[in-house]
């Protein structure tokens, strides 16, 4: 087992808060992207396999035009100028007319004829005859211009008729001015090669993205399911937020008449129940500010909550953070009223440049964390996950009499 | 950007496409060395040499077929870096061995099995590398040929000789860091230019996600809560037996609750799953995808998936067992190993393994 390379931007972990980001899909390339991309990418490297196979060539005929006088054509490398000319032709105008190709079709035979002419002219390379090195390389790239310029098979034909073209020019014009024939490999291998790889493409593509849909499916599903998970959290932390509060309280309380605040809170929590679960997504009015909401909280429950440190903070937070904090410690001042045993808490709010910090200290009874059964929605729901799915931290210190410490920890500056 | 990027990072069932032309590159390796070796024979006086350059690239090409293959994506660099040092010892061995006496310089067939390699990695590395291993591979294949042309007495200069050898490595290798990089190019441009579509059907996910959930709620809440409290709004006050049915429907209510907020998305697509602590949870969405996928191309199968903690990882094993239909086909082997940092794929042992770090 060895390690991978990291994984690349766009297909890490997607933000919790941020379900269905723009990385959704984008690991599926499709098909008939995949196919115009390959060949995009394969005109483009046949280029310049070719332009550089031609400015190899120039260089070397330029070095020996210098160094041994006569060894060559003095004028062979300009012959390869009109096939680099051509090559970039084809390369750069996709939608070659017919008579485009006819002429790119002349001007190659012409340049071959007057290649082969300039290596009847060079001693150094006749004996080879028409499989010279020059001979040679200027076939192939015929072979890949023909690719190229070919728009209507995808590439196969156009090097199929590169070779025939490339090799009767040079074969009609090795026999007119005497150059002896060989049959030279590299261009057929070339043509051979291209054609079995476009044979090969289909079922090659067809092995790899055969399983297209079916990944898309998959992909389209987890995320679905993602959304309906975060969601669905949200969802919970309300009803327990509400309905379930108002279920324990009424399980709670002594039978007999429902006063005003009874009812009222009675039909908030009908009504929430009938948006959810978008409850969240409606802040809730604050009118004095949320850390004068929170001790008004506090006080209704018969809680003393002291505030410290900079709780104007709390109003500058953005409104999807800030109603997850308002939430979370709404929930953890309903906890210090049913089960810490204490008339006070304390309040802190300071603040870095990225992070926002409030910490909840009661002097209560205390609990161990460890031991808070899974079936308990406040903590785990209306407070981690609230806090949580806004990119924030939660973390609780308690032991059984020696009171809480609940401190929350958010981006200052964003969702 | 472009140019250090892999074609395969971006796309990961290209890789398994490039797979194919890997084999056919490699394949046409063969007969060109084992043919221009039987038609120049004359020019190689050390077999023994000879023999060492067949074997260095018999093993470069097999760690080109390995690497390449699905189950051990993505094609590496150390594994690229490897069979190209091999294939360039291959070269240096080809030279020793016919030394002094290399008539023909087109006749080696190392520097054409070096430029066909480079060809096959323009799919699988970045245009950065491929120009660096080009560079270094044309700067050698020159080296050694002029070395020898020199030794050999040719009539031409040595560096035009090595011009015959290093130019189509030259003109191989600056064509694959070409490929390379207008795939990278075209797969970015693509991923911009949809971006606002994906998000656009993102949205419309999520809409339909709420409007889902809203409807199971109020059916969670109206089949019995709603009714309660409103009958206790009509009444304006409670007894005992309110204050038990409202013990009973919070006890109700909170057990649905927990049972969807403990819910494991992995226990839906396997027939066993066996992870006590939840660790499936902590898989991205493109982690998770990648698993379903696997489990779906497997459901024929009974399947069985274990979460354990490996370290700073979490290590999900998924087995199969051997009757059923369906396989973990290559594009699902190759994804599975591009989304996670560590993957073992074993499909004749019926047994993936992943590990991914925790959250």
């Amino acid at each position: 087992m060895s390690a991978a390379p990291p994984i690349p931007p766009g297909w890490g972990a997607v933000d919790a808060s941020d379900p269905g980001g723009d990385s959704d899909g984008a690991w599926i390339f499709p098909l008939r992207e995949a196919a115009l991309t390959t060949r995009a990418a394969l005109v483009v490297a046949a280029t310049v396999l070719s332009l550089t196979l031609l400015g190899v060539l120039a260089m070397l005929a330029t070095l020996l035009v210098i160094v041994r006088p006569g060894a060559v054509a003095w004028w062979s490398p300009l012959a390869l100028l009109p096939l680099a000319v051509v090559a970039i032709i084809a390369w750069r105008m996709p939608r070659l007319p017919v008579w485009g190709v006819v002429g790119i079709a002349l001007v190659i035979a012409a340049s071959l004829a007057t290649l082969t002419v300039s290596t009847v002219l060079s001693p150094t390379v006749a004996a080879a005859g028409t499989a010279g090195f020059t001979l040679s390389m200027v076939t192939n790239v015929v072979v890949l211009t023909g690719t190229v310029v070919d728009r209507w098979s995808g590439g196969l034909a156009g090097a199929v008729v590169g070779y025939l073209l490339g090799e009767a020019s040079i074969v009609l014009t090795a026999a007119v001015v005497g150059l002896p024939y060989r049959l030279d490999v590299p261009p057929l291998a070339i043509t051979v090669g291209i054609a079995v790889c476009y044979l090969i493409f289909p079922l090659a593509r067809r092995r790899a993205r055969g399983g297209t849909d079916a990944l898309e499916r998959a992909d389209r599903r987890t995320r679905a399911r993602r959304l309906r998970e975060v969601e669905g959290h949200e969802s919970i932390a309300a009803l327990h937020d509400s309905l379930l509060g108002e279920l324990a309280a009424l399980a709670h309380r002594e039978p007999g008449p429902l006063d005003g605040d009874d009812l009222a809170r009675l039909t908030v929590a009908l009504e929430s129940s009938a948006v959810l679960p978008l409850l969240r997504t409606e802040p809730r009015a604050r009118p004095d500010g949320m850390a004068a909401w929170l001790a008004s909280v506090g006080h209704a429950g018969g809680l003393q909550v002291h505030l410290d440190g900079k709780p104007e903070l709390l109003d500058a937070l953005p409104d999807a953070t800030g109603a997850a904090v308002r939430a979370a410690l709404e929930q953890c001042l309903v906890n210090v009223m049913r089960h810490a045993g204490v008339d006070e808490a304390w309040l802190a709010v300071d603040a870095s440049a990225d992070q926002l910090s409030v910490t909840l200290v009661d002097e209560g009874v205390g609990f161990d964390p460890d031991a808070v059964p899974r079936d308990r929605l406040g903590l785990s729901e209306s407070v981690r996950g609230c806090i949580e799915r806004c990119g924030g931290t939660v973390r609780v210190w308690s032991s059984p009499g020696s009171g809480t410490s609940v401190h929350v920890a958010v981006p200052a500056g964003g969702d | 950007m472009d140019l250090r990027t892999t074609p395969q990072q971006l796309d990961p069932l290209g890789g398994v496409t490039a797979q194919a032309f890997t084999w056919v590159f490699i394949a046409a390796s063969v007969v060109a060395a084992v043919s221009m070796t039987v038609r120049h024979r004359v020019e190689y006086h050390d077999v023994v040499l000879l023999t060492a350059a067949f074997v260095c690239f018999a093993g470069s090409a097999a760690i080109m077929l390995r690497a390449s293959a699905p189950r051990r994506a993505p094609f590496g660099m150390r594994s690229a870096v490897i069979a190209f040092a091999l294939c360039l010892a291959a070269a240096a061995l080809e030279t020793a061995a016919q030394w002094g006496g290399n008539v023909t310089a087109r006749s080696d067939w190392a520097p054409l099995v070096l430029a066909l390699l480079l060809v096959v990695m323009g799919s699988f590395r970045s245009a950065v590398e491929l120009l660096a291993l080009t560079a270094v591979g044309t700067v050698v294949v020159a080296a050694l040929t002029a070395a020898n042309s020199a030794a050999s007495a040719t009539p031409l200069p040595p560096v035009v000789y090595a011009g015959l050898t290093a130019g189509p490595v030259l003109a191989a290798g600056l064509a694959s860091a070409a490929y390379s990089t207008v795939l990278v190019r075209r797969l970015n441009a693509w991923r911009e230019s949809t971006r606002d579509e994906r998000q656009r059907t993102a949205e419309r996910l999520r809409a339909r996600v709420r409007d889902d959930l809203r409807d199971e709620r109020l059916g969670l809440v109206e089949g019995a809560v709603g009714p309660f409290l409103r009958e206790l709004l009509a009444r304006g006050e409670t007894d005992a037996a309110d204050a038990e049915r409202a013990r009973e429907l919070g006890d109700a209510l909170r057990r649905a609750l927990v049972a969807e907020a403990d819910g494991v998305w992995l226990g839906d697509l396997v027939d066993e799953l066996v992870d006590p602590h939840g660790l499936a949870r902590q898989m991205d969405e493109t982690q998770r995808a990648a698993v379903e996928a696997a489990c779906t191309a497997l459901a024929g199968h009974r399947t069985t998936a274990v979460l354990t903690r490996s370290g700073a990882r979490i290590r999900c094993s998924l087995q199969w067992d051997r009757g059923g239909g369906g396989r973990l086909g290559p594009e699902v082997q190759a994804v599975l190993r591009s989304v996670f940092p560590i993957a073992r794929i074993a499909p004749e042992r019926r047994l993936v393994v992943v590990e991914f770090d925790a959250g």
